[in-house]
């Protein structure tokens, strides 16, 4: 599945544009695999780590993924930085990216999660993230996504 | 643009991480 990934022109594009790529063999490891690994243990391959400039662990993963999936993912990647890094408008634009481009992907539940967490931080007000979370169990609800953002308890939705 | 530029230091990248603010992306294997 790397084989057919890691060349379409659409992930080399996106990799290109918004992120800094490196491959690291675990057969071999240079002096600073370790470093690299973080905390975790490669014990299966692939394994993908991101990471934000300074080094700061935004998701990691096991296993190829198709074209569509892994595009969708490196999405979600961004807005999780854009959230980590205090900007949470940018990331509801990344969340909200990957729910327009990739509705059916694997991603797009966790992303309609954390666009909620966005919207919140963006707005300080719950009323954006109940929305968008009843959006994510209305749409999803087989998601553990769903699971997780059904927890609104009805007091604290407007009108209740 | 044909291929991902992947480098192949964890070191470096964050090197050129820290230059250019992007994010980065480690992908760990084994050659098969």
């Amino acid at each position: 599945m790397g084989a057919v990934t890691h060349p379409h022109p659409d992930v080399v594009e996106f990799v290109s544009q918004h992120f800094v790529a490196a491959k690291l063999n675990g057969k071999e490891p240079a002096p600073d695999f370790n470093q690299a690994l973080g905390r975790g243990k490669f014990f299966w391959g692939p394994l993908y780590v991101f990471l934000d400039s300074r080094g700061i662990e935004l998701r990691r993963y096991l296993g190829f993924l198709p074209p569509d999936e892994f595009l969708a993912d490196l999405r979600l990647v961004l807005g999780m930085e854009a959230l980590i890094h205090s900007k949470p408008e940018k990331a509801l634009e990344w969340f909200t990216s990957v729910t327009d481009r990739y509705p059916g992907s694997a991603a797009s539940p966790e992303a309609l999660y954390l666009a909620g967490s966005a919207a919140y931080k963006a707005s300080g007000s719950l009323n954006p993230l109940i929305e968008i979370w009843d959006r994510l169990i209305a749409e999803h609800p087989e998601s553990t996504w769903a699971k997780r953002a059904d927890v609104i308890p009805d007091d604290l939705r407007t009108g209740s | 643009m044909s291929e991902i530029a992947w480098r192949t230091s964890y070191t470096e990248t964050m090197e050129e991480a820290g230059r250019s603010r992007k994010p980065v992306l480690l992908h760990f294997y084994t050659p098969t």
